[in-house]
């Protein structure tokens, strides 16, 4: 029950190389967060961060106001649970999740109490039938069970969850997923969740924080936020599934009206996507086009400001297809039609060879520019932390005394190297 | 061609295990052999040297009562030798796992440097260290009569050396375990003894045995700090001062019989634990 | 300094930076002769510098521009050649070319395109290079303009505002010409990309004799680089190092200097900081420390200490009626002197780190931070720092009773420690490299020379080791492949045979297997009776197993296959099991037979997951002293060896021999040093070479 409030943290290994560059977020009492992000991006480190697992390289965490970049984690008042669980191979179901309150030195903490405890978080989970268990003679799902039991026994201010669910199967996964959604109703607490996974971002994060490789905070924002206002191309492209389509082309103004050119085609841009672009003035120049694959409309007969396309391959998922399709240009697109307004005979035409006729929906193009990868239409907050490459070799950076020839010698050297 | 194929894989598989099982019994027969001729030798009482037969001519008891008899000291070796083995293997155990534990499990700043300097004292031979523990050991008194706490002292000062084999198995243990730990309010001391420690069963077992079997077959430290003493020689120092052109045709037998009675508890002892050892032998190679 | 901005052309760039010099060492001539003040020489200096590059820009450009059209004709070429695989995509479809002449045209044509390819990326190499020279020369102007103006300011100050703003537009430009540059590097990568994928695509081009040349060369290739990064790494280290030092002398000075007058004491009387300040644990450590190291020093190392440089001078006397009166002890000096380095060097750290106590409490107190008390370093201690806690003990065991006697033993090889100079009778003295220098001297007035010896016992040494961790290696793969052989009952009774030897302490089966080789042993009376009985020899002679050198080569070697095959069954076992069984399916599926399924999975897996145990191995066995010394003792000796040496006795043995039968410390310690430098230099080798490059951090 507290707020996390972190503030130009940091993270860099030994040897310079940076793993989170500068992540400012307030999280709110009882918010629900999700860091997503590609492997490798820094969402993990973060919540270690968070938990005291790893070193705070710059900036501060504050756990309901107090700063506690040097505290222990048993002093944070945090739970976690691990991606692989990290139950006590060697203790029972019911002796690891009691492990916590027993190493607590407070004297309310009876027998009696801890049994209530740990028997009434079993029960929440389901787990009662396990007690006398070791880990080894559980399965996936109750091993994950145990390890969210251990940490809910504890009175904590923060719940820190490290890709619970990644490795467990998928339907189990779903099935963990609505009970998480459950169980932060129950706990009521402060809640951070690290995934790689978009659609359980989506689904359980009151806001999300998408991550990039590097340690770049790209967006911060509701999942609604996301999906329909991406920050960037790479937000963009991370949520929704399948992958939203970006096409390089021109955007064009022509006095008060603003249009896009994919494949040669010239569309206009109306709705609100137009005034935002009127009120920003936005300059003409190259874009990349996104168009999420679920808002490419089938059109039956050809006509303005539609396209043909090629079908690829169809992907039959039950309730939709998922065509891969090519344009006269040859650019590859995705397109997703729900199967239940297809006529039978139209469904026979969803083969590879086939041409069909699309078009976009105006008030569901994304604009990003070329240069920056950047929406167009939503305020960047978050490229002012993107640092400047310099920064991530601080290793290099003590040695202030070179001489001034110093960056064309090491150009000389990768230059010998290259040939 | 056709013919051969045709004779089908069962026949062919059965000669290869005829093969195999051939091979098999030649390489058991080689390995025991010698064994059964040591049990056979003991057993010999028409003389005491070494003979060119097998089977004795006279069976009897004979080395083995003399090996308990007051006129001679195995029983004092025997006794030195389970002493040292009993100290050496809780206290080396204590020592190396110490070692391992820490640098599997911390990353601190001295930890690689301290590794290398390890590794590289290892690339000395050992007996340079003994001239010098001979003499440092004389000076306390603690050679001749009294080695046996010498020997254990020098058997137990450096094992946090051989520190390899614990290590690569504590590596295999998931680090998130501790942390799990940690977040759960547990101490450094704490994790150790009530999370890691119960899982090390296995190479434990592996540590306590090799360093309890060690004592036993070491006879050239023993027999240079026990220069002197017939009392403060352990088994194998004394067996082998038994084998000295000297004495080999007195004392022959009495080896042999001396020979099986020191294998036998060892044995035992690595009946039961075999599965643990395999097991530390396998990682430990495989983690180099 | 043109090479800074890549300029080709130097002929060219020569008058101008000589034009520059010159205008420089007039203007200094002129200030040096203060016609000119100071500000207007600064701004002149800059002016000249300025037009200097600007004449560099310029020159820059005109190669670049020479480079681009060049660039342009070579791309046209390779058009004109690419169009060429579309006439023969063409051709193909049609059916007017067969599948074999199309995919020898595109074979040609790529054949043909790579050394454009390459030439190309040449071009676009130096362009790049021009592109960074010029981003470095507009750079160094805008410095030089920035400092112009800067002088101008000071000079004119009523010109201030506009200048001011100039100046700030300057650095704008500066920054937008550093993202420039930022980007060039980007640029630079990729090509060094595209140049590795060029060569690939050509090595993959080759035949196998092309490959294996093209990779032999590359290796040699690669050799001065390598040499030049070890070379460039060490540089680095040792000024890294430098500075370190540096730095460390300067923190200390410094701590003294803006320390307290608590700090200022603590220099002298350890632990007074942090006494005075309420951390009167760890206080009384530091005091106690210094306390017992200053009586050690007084009462006894200071002497020892003291005669370390003579190693002593008073003999000892035997008096007539046998009473020995002791001089001087030689050895205990050596010693203890050995000690009380050690023990300075403890009070050294232990003194630095007192210091660095009082930099870090003072610093905590001026943060207004709570130090740690006397409870909390005991707390510390199980938590915190529990990492000291568990290493004390085992560290302090390795340092007295491993790196101390090696320390001292490697001293004792500077020495004339051996049997005529032996405490305490006799005194013995510094030799300097005279025992190293006999390693090198090939004759001996004496006998047997002692390099000679040397020299064959070591060759013995690799030759005993290769083999005994080879034959060892594979025929207990071949055990445990016969063990776990499809189809074959009772393993586990097979593998607990061989187990069994194992269980017995090595001393006794060695012991008794060495006798039953022994000529009255059981060995050589079966062979006689097999003689006497079957060959009906009239006079058999014992096989002389131990008598004859290369016999008793063999036979070590042999026995030692019968000790060392248990263990290697059971490692060998352990990683069968562990070799994916879904490799030999598809091996079987792919019609591999049986011999192929060794060589190409069991073999390469089983090489690299033990790489480095055979490594180990390798060099367990140049020292394996129990095997040789209980089967043969060294011999049979020769008296042509030095010290006693046989001819199987390895370094070892034979250092062992030579100390204990002869007290010949001095050189038992050189050849002690001499396997340390042998096994350093085999393990550095193989580690290199091998394979199985260990991660620690992968399995965790």
């Amino acid at each position: 029950m507290a707020q996390v409030k972190l503030t130009n943290v940091k993270k860099v290994y030994q040897g310079g190389t940076v793993a989170v560059q500068n992540f400012n977020l307030d999280i709110a009492d009882k918010e629900f967060i999700v860091f997503v992000g590609p492997s490798g991006c820094g969402k993990s480190t973060t919540l270690r961060m968070v938990a005291g697992l790893e070193d705070i390289s710059g900036g501060t965490v504050e756990i309901d106001g107090e700063v506690v970049n040097d505290l222990q984690p048993k002093d944070r008042h945090i739970s976690m649970v691990f991606q692989n669980y990290a139950l006590y191979p060697h203790l029972t179901v019911y002796e690891n999740i009691a492990f916590p309150l027993r190493l607590q030195k407070n004297p309310k903490l009876t027998q009696d109490e801890i049994y209530e405890r740990v028997t009434s978080a079993a029960q929440v989970l389901g787990i009662t039938q396990y007690l006398t268990r070791k880990p080894k003679a559980l399965s996936g799902g109750q091993r994950q069970r145990v390890a969210i039991g251990r940490a809910m026994v504890k009175d904590c201010k923060v719940f820190l969850m490290d890709e619970p669910l990644s490795n467990l199967d998928t339907k189990l996964r779903n099935q963990m997923r609505a009970e998480i959604i459950l169980l932060r109703k129950r706990i009521n607490t402060t809640f951070i969740y690290v995934t790689h996974d978009q659609t359980e971002a989506m689904t359980l994060g009151d806001r999300i924080v998408c991550m990039k490789e590097g340690g770049y905070v790209m967006q911060i924002g509701t999942p609604s936020e996301l999906f329909d206002w991406p920050a960037s191309k790479f937000v963009a492209q991370f949520v929704g599934a399948p992958m939203m389509n970006t096409i390089v082309c021109d955007l064009v103004k022509e006095g008060n009206k603003y249009f896009v050119t994919p494949f040669g085609y010239k569309l206009p841009v109306d709705g609100e996507k137009l005034e935002l672009l009127r009120s920003r003035n936005v300059e003409p120049q190259q874009i990349y086009l996104g168009v999420r694959p679920e808002h490419v409309t089938l059109v039956k007969e050809k006509k303005a400001n539609s396209f043909p396309v090629t079908i690829e391959v169809n992907e039959m998922m039950g309730s939709e297809y998922h065509l891969h399709a090519a344009t006269e240009d040859g650019t590859k697109l995705i397109i997703r039609i729900p199967t239940i307004n297809l006529t039978e005979e139209e469904r026979a035409k969803m083969v590879s060879g086939q041409v069909i006729n699309i078009a976009f929906e105006g008030k569901a193009m994304h604009f990003f520019s070329m240069k920056t990868e950047y929406n167009l239409l939503t305020d960047n907050q978050y490229t002012a932390d993107k640092e400047p490459l310099e920064e991530e070799k601080p290793a290099e950076a003590p040695q202030v005394a070179e001489p001034k020839e110093e960056p064309a010698a090491e150009g000389e050297e990768q230059e010998v190297k290259d040939e | 061609m056709q013919e051969k194929h045709s004779m089908g894989m069962a026949a062919k598989r059965r000669i290869a295990n005829t093969f195999a099982y051939i091979m098999l019994g030649i390489i058991s027969i080689v390995w025991i052999l010698p064994f059964v001729f040591l049990v056979f030798q003991s057993f010999r009482v028409e003389s005491t040297g070494v003979v060119g037969y097998v089977f004795p001519h006279k069976w009897g008891l004979a080395n083995y009562v003399f090996l308990f008899s007051a006129e001679c000291n195995f029983l004092q070796w025997y006794f030195n030798t389970f002493i040292i083995a009993l100290f050496v293997c809780v206290l080396q155990t204590a020592m190396q796992f110490m070692m391992s534990y820490t640098l599997s499990r911390f990353r601190f700043k001295l930890r690689k440097p301290l590794m290398n300097i390890m590794l590289v004292l290892g690339m000395f031979p050992g007996f340079l260290t003994m001239i010098v523990l001979y003499q440092v050991l004389k000076t306390v008194g603690l050679t001749g009569d009294n080695a046996v706490p010498g020997l254990i002292i020098v058997y137990v000062a450096s094992s946090g050396m051989g520190y390899y084999v614990s290590k690569g198995f504590l590596d295999t243990l998931p680090k998130s375990l501790d942390e799990a730990a940690t977040v759960d309010g547990a101490t450094k001391l704490q994790i150790f003894f009530k999370v890691i420690l119960p899982l090390c069963k296995p190479i434990l077992i592996y540590t306590i045995l090799t360093s309890f079997m060690g004592p036993w077959g070491d006879f050239i430290f023993a027999a240079c700090i026990a220069l002197g003493s017939q009392t403060g020689m352990n088994v194998a120092a004394g067996l082998n001062s038994w084998l000295q052109p000297a004495n080999i045709s007195a004392n022959f037998t009495h080896f042999c019989a001396g020979g099986v009675i020191v294998a036998i508890p060892v044995m035992v002892l690595f009946m039961f634990l075999q599965k643990y050892y395999v097991e530390g032998v396998t990682g430990g190679a495989v983690k180099g | 300094m043109s090479n800074k901005y890549r300029i080709d052309n130097v002929a060219k760039v020569e008058p101008l930076f000589n034009k520059r010099d010159e205008e420089l060492a007039a203007l200094k001539e002129k200030r040096a002769s203060s016609s000119l003040k100071a500000e207007e020489y600064v701004t002149s200096v800059e002016a000249v510098k300025c037009e200097a590059l600007d004449g560099v820009i310029e020159l820059l450009k005109t190669e670049k521009h020479e480079l681009a059209l060049a660039k342009k004709d070579l791309e046209a070429k390779v058009k004109e050649i690419e169009a060429r695989y579309d006439v023969a995509d063409k051709a193909h479809e049609e059916g007017s070319m067969d599948q074999k002449a199309y995919e020898a045209e595109y074979k040609t044509i790529r054949n043909e395109l790579i050394p454009l390819h390459k030439e190309l990326l040449d071009y676009r190499k130096d362009l790049l290079k021009k592109d960074q020279g010029i981003i470095f020369a507009k750079k160094d102007k805008l410095e030089a303009s920035i400092k112009k103006i800067e002088g101008l300011l000071k000079a004119n100050k009523a010109n201030c505002k506009a200048k001011e703003i100039e100046k700030e537009e300057f650095l704008a430009r500066k920054e937008a010409l550093e993202a420039e540059l930022k980007e060039l590097e980007k640029a630079k990568a990729e090509v060094k990309r595209e140049a590795v994928a060029n060569e690939q695509a050509q090595f993959l081009l080759m035949s196998k004799g092309q490959k294996f040349g093209y990779k032999f060369v590359r290796f040699f290739e690669s050799i001065p680089e390598k040499v030049g990064g070890l070379g460039k790494k060490i540089a680095k280290g040792l000024k890294k190092l430098v500075i370190n030092i540096g730095l460390f002398f300067k923190g200390l000075w410094d701590t003294f200097i803006h320390g307290d007058w608590k700090t200022k004491i603590s220099y002298f009387i350890m632990g007074f900081g942090s006494i005075a300040r309420g951390q009167w644990l760890r206080g009384i450590l530091f005091l106690l420390f210094e306390v017992v190291f200053i009586l050690y020093i007084v009462l006894f190392g200071g002497h020892y200490l003291g005669r370390l440089y003579i190693l002593g001078t008073v003999e000892s006397v035997t008096g007539d009626d046998g009473t020995v009166v002791y001089g001087e002890n030689s050895f205990n000096i050596l010693l203890y002197g050995v000690l009380t380095i050690f023990f300075i060097i403890a009070f050294a750290y232990t003194w630095y780190v007192n210091v660095k106590q009082n930099r870090i409490a003072e610093q905590i107190i001026k943060d207004e931070r709570k130090l740690a008390t006397a409870k909390d370093d005991l707390r510390a201690m199980v938590d915190k720092n529990f990492h000291t806690t568990l290493l004390a003990l085992p560290t302090l065991g390795i340092i007295i009773f491993t790196v101390l006697p090696i320390f001292f033993m490697i001293l004792v090889a500077f020495t004339t420690y051996d049997a005529n100079h032996n405490p305490p009778l006799n005194l013995f003295g510094w030799a300097g490299f005279d025992n190293f220098a006999q390693l090198f001297k090939w004759t001996n007035s004496g006998g047997a020379s002692f390099s000679m010896t040397f020299g064959q016992i070591l060759l013995w040494t690799l030759v005993w080791a290769f083999f005994a961790t080879f034959t060892n290696y594979f025929l207990g793969m071949l055990v445990a492949m016969l063990i776990n052989k499809k189809g074959i009952k009772l393993k586990k009774l097979w593998r607990t045979i061989l187990v069994f030897s194992i269980a017995i302490p090595q001393f006794i089966s060695i012991l008794y297997v060495s006798k039953m080789f022994a000529s009255d042993g059981i060995i050589n009376n079966a062979h006689m009776w097999i003689q006497r009985t079957i060959f009906k020899a009239a006079d058999p002679q014992p096989i002389p197993f131990w008598d004859n050198q290369w016999l008793a080569r063999i036979t070590v070697i042999i026995i030692n296959i019968w000790i060392g095959v248990p263990y290697l069954m059971l490692i060998v076992t352990g990683i069968l099991m562990n070799i994916p069984a879904d490799l030999y399916e598809s091996a079987n599926i792919d019609g591999a037979s049986p011999w192929q399924q060794y060589s190409k999975i069991t073999l390469p897996y089983m090489l690299f997951i033990t790489g480095p145990y055979l490594l180990t191995s390798f060099t367990g066995n140049m020292n394996n002293f129990n095997v040789i010394y209980l089967l043969t003792g060294g011999g049979p000796k020769d008296i042509n060896m030095f010290g006693n040496a046989g001819k199987t006795d390895l370094l070892i043995t034979w250092l062992f021999s030579l100390a204990i039968n002869d007290s010949n410390y001095k050189l038992a310690a050189v050849i002690g040093i001499m396997v340390f430098i042998v096994v350093a230099v085999v393990s550095l080798v193989v580690y290199n070479i091998i394979p199985s490059t260990k991660n620690e951090e992968e399995f965790q």
